[in-house]
């Protein structure tokens, strides 16, 4: 049923590289050169001790034709499943000033290409695997001190798929997805699915 | 006016006195270093700066957000300063001494839409259909005699400012006021204010459309409908506040089942003896009479546990009195949230609910506060008027009306259907989406003081940085909204549907 749902309400998908020029949006996933980063989340309590978040940042380039688009948001779905509270489970930022999550993207639109950054949180890899993550890359930091919402700098995400491909297969096994609503003039919606790849 | 005045060489001025400088800012640039010479340092806050005084005038005024006229308007545009539909404003106007005080002068407001500077035939006196008058007294300020002029930028004028909006690039309205002293026509038209439309982006959609509950739908974590409701006595004395979870038994299939049902549970009266609803046929599964004050009355506070409290002395008194305790939902409860002053009356009238220690310390409350009644106003339209847009089709309004339908159904059924219901499609086309806050920040909302989403999310992550443990454990509160086109403001507005209570 559901998917039925899915062919009869989503009219517009939009495949990578298949823009026109009058198209209002322009999305593209590039593979991100940002850090992945261990994570000590609230989610990892006492009955998953044994795991830890693995923070991995996904890259969209957008364009954005600012006089057809009125406003832009995103779902993210993990395994048919919409991540409901962006806090925790992932944030948005602007590769152009990362200090601050940024929430409602249409500010942003004056960036033309506007990169975001989504950190996801919600992939678990065990303790053994982190720790041999943080053997392989020199750092020196604990898994044991971290408290909760700490984190630890690994290498940048490109260069952590080429070099370990167990986490790249443990990463496709999933299914993650994005979806972009879209308002356009006059408050027509289209929204794009655009599944994440790793 | 701007003055730049350069000097080829070096530039001494000297001044006998004190030498002073007024400004709204100040900066000072240089190339090279910026050097300070004195025996003594002092750093305070700033003084109000003079007044012009201008003897041969009798009037010159300023706009100011504040009373008192010591602040200036924060913003400005290339003209004037700016300000925003729903703030409030004042415009401060020196008067001539001569001018008693206690004198009583009438205002007119005006709309400037010409450019030109002396040219005001084509200016607009009606806003949202009516003109603008006040009518205020010269008051003593400072030994000076002055008008005060305080005016609420209602939200209602967007229509003017659209309007506007044909004629000219920029869409504001141009504030001034005409007034008549001794047979002379008085214009402030040097001293404009340009005014925009609201910031506000964020609205409660009120879970009745009739405008008399001001509060969102309120569900427990099991679907059961939350009501607060005041118990006013036929002389018009509040006797208590109470809460009443009901449990829908209905399976809606129209938007008229839906409406009916709302109008039951928000409008008709209950009677609390017998815990049932006088002319609908839903249970209530729970009715519990309790509220709680806090140290500052502008505040109720509702347990969510369930408690009596013993109203002793006036309790009986009021038993003897009336026999027959019966809620009237909507007027009352909309007269709360409007009136403060209701409030602080209440804490006097039944004292041992401020000062019993037991009660004075909810664990875990719910506000039941202020919603932007302006807000919900604007907004408050029939449900299925903004959700069925008019560009669909007829056979698709079926289809939404009875997929609103199943929102609702989802609604009732508990907080793991209604977070399912989110992820379909037809709820990620139509913009539904929820968010997990804590109790602190749902005495903001509903507060209003939160303009956009934005700012909720901006003190989500602030309060989360400051402490991510503490701040986790008080996520109680499950908002869902939806976001929606607005034809009015060309933009996107996000409407709170709903607040589930999750413990």
């Amino acid at each position: 049923m559901k998917r039925i749902n899915l062919i009869l309400y989503f009219l517009v998908y939009t495949l990578l590289n298949s823009c026109t020029p009058n198209e209002p949006i322009k999305i593209k996933q590039i593979e991100s050169d940002e850090m992945v980063t261990i994570f000590k989340n609230v989610k990892n309590g006492p009955d998953q001790n044994d795991s830890i978040s693995l923070t991995v940042p996904i890259e969209f380039r957008l364009i954005v034709n600012e006089s057809k688009v009125k406003g832009l948001s995103l779902y993210y779905f993990v395994d048919k499943k919409l991540l409901s509270d962006h806090l925790f489970d992932y944030q948005v930022y602007n590769k152009n000033n990362k200090r601050k999550p940024i929430y409602s993207l249409e500010p942003y639109f004056e960036y033309n290409p506007l990169n975001i950054i989504i950190k996801e949180r919600n992939h678990l890899i065990s303790k053994d695997d982190a720790n041999i993550l943080l053997k392989k890359y020199n750092i020196k930091q604990s898994l044991n001190n971290l408290k909760i919402g700490d984190t630890i700098k690994l290498i940048p995400f490109n260069q952590l798929i080429k070099e370990n491909k167990k986490i790249l297969e443990e990463l496709n096994k999933i299914d993650d997805s994005i979806f972009f609503r879209i308002t356009l003039n006059k408050g027509e919606v289209s929204v794009i699915k655009q599944k994440i790849n790793w | 006016m701007t003055k730049t005045r350069y000097v080829g060489g070096n530039a001494t001025y000297i001044t006998r006195g004190v030498s002073r400088e007024f400004a709204n800012e100040i900066e000072i640039n240089s190339n090279g270093p910026i050097n300070y010479y004195a025996p003594e340092y002092t750093y305070g806050e700033p003084e109000a700066r003079p007044i012009k005084e201008e003897p041969q005038k009798a009037f010159s005024g300023w706009w100011s957000p504040d009373y008192e006229g010591i602040r200036n308007i924060p913003e400005q545009d290339s003209n004037w300063p700016k300000a925003y539909l729903e703030e409030t404003v004042y415009f401060q106007l020196n008067v001539s001494e001569r001018i008693p005080v206690g004198t009583s002068i009438t205002f007119q407001l005006w709309d400037k839409n010409t450019p030109f500077k002396g040219l005001t035939i084509f200016d607009n006196p009606k806003f949202d259909g009516n003109m603008v008058f006040k009518t205020v007294m010269v008051r003593e300020v400072n030994g000076q005699h002055r008008i005060t002029i305080e005016l609420y930028l209602n939200p209602k004028w967007h229509i003017d400012i659209k309007k506007d909006e044909r004629g000219s690039i920029n869409s504001c309205l141009e504030f001034y006021w005409t007034w008549k002293y001794h047979n002379t026509y008085w214009k402030s038209n040097n001293n404009i204010l340009d005014v925009y439309r609201s910031k506000t982006t964020l609205f409660i959609k009120p879970a009745t459309n009739d405008r008399s509950y001001g509060l969102p739908e309120i569900y427990a974590n099991n679907g059961s409908i939350i009501l607060y409701a005041i118990d006013k006595l036929p002389d018009g004395e509040i006797k208590k506040f109470s809460m009443i979870k009901l449990r829908t038994i209905t399976t809606f299939k129209f938007q008229a089942d839906i409406n009916k049902f709302k109008r039951e549970i928000y409008n008709e009266a209950i009677n609390l003896d017998t815990n049932t609803l006088e002319s609908a046929s839903y249970t209530i599964e729970e009715g519990a009479s309790f509220f709680k004050t806090n140290k500052n009355s502008s505040q109720i506070y509702i347990d969510e546990d369930l408690i009596e409290v013993p109203i002793e002395a006036r309790g009986k008194i009021a038993v003897k009195n009336f026999g027959v305790k019966l809620i009237k939902f909507a007027k009352q409860a909309a007269k709360i949230y409007g009136q403060i002053e209701i409030l602080k009356e209440m804490k006097e009238m039944i004292p041992e609910l401020s000062s019993n220690e037991k009660f004075n310390m909810p664990s875990l409350s719910t506000f039941v506060g202020f919603v932007p009644q302006l807000a919900v106003y604007f907004f408050g339209v029939e449900v299925i008027g903004w959700m069925v847009k008019g560009s669909l089709k007829e056979v698709d309004d079926v289809v939404e009306e009875s997929l609103w339908a199943d929102w609702q159904n989802a609604k009732a059924r508990g907080l793991k259907d209604a977070q399912n219901f989110i992820q379909r499609p037809w709820a990620i086309e139509n913009g539904f989406n929820n968010i997990i806050i804590s109790n602190k920040m749902v005495n903001k909302l509903l507060k209003g003081d939160f303009k956009t989403l934005d700012e909720l999310e901006k003190l989500r992550e602030k309060l989360r940085i400051e402490n991510y443990d503490e701040y986790q454990s008080t996520l109680v509160y499950n908002v869902f909204y939806i976001s929606t086109y607005n034809k009015e403001v060309d933009k996107n507005v996000v409407l709170i549907d709903c607040i589930f209570i999750n413990q």
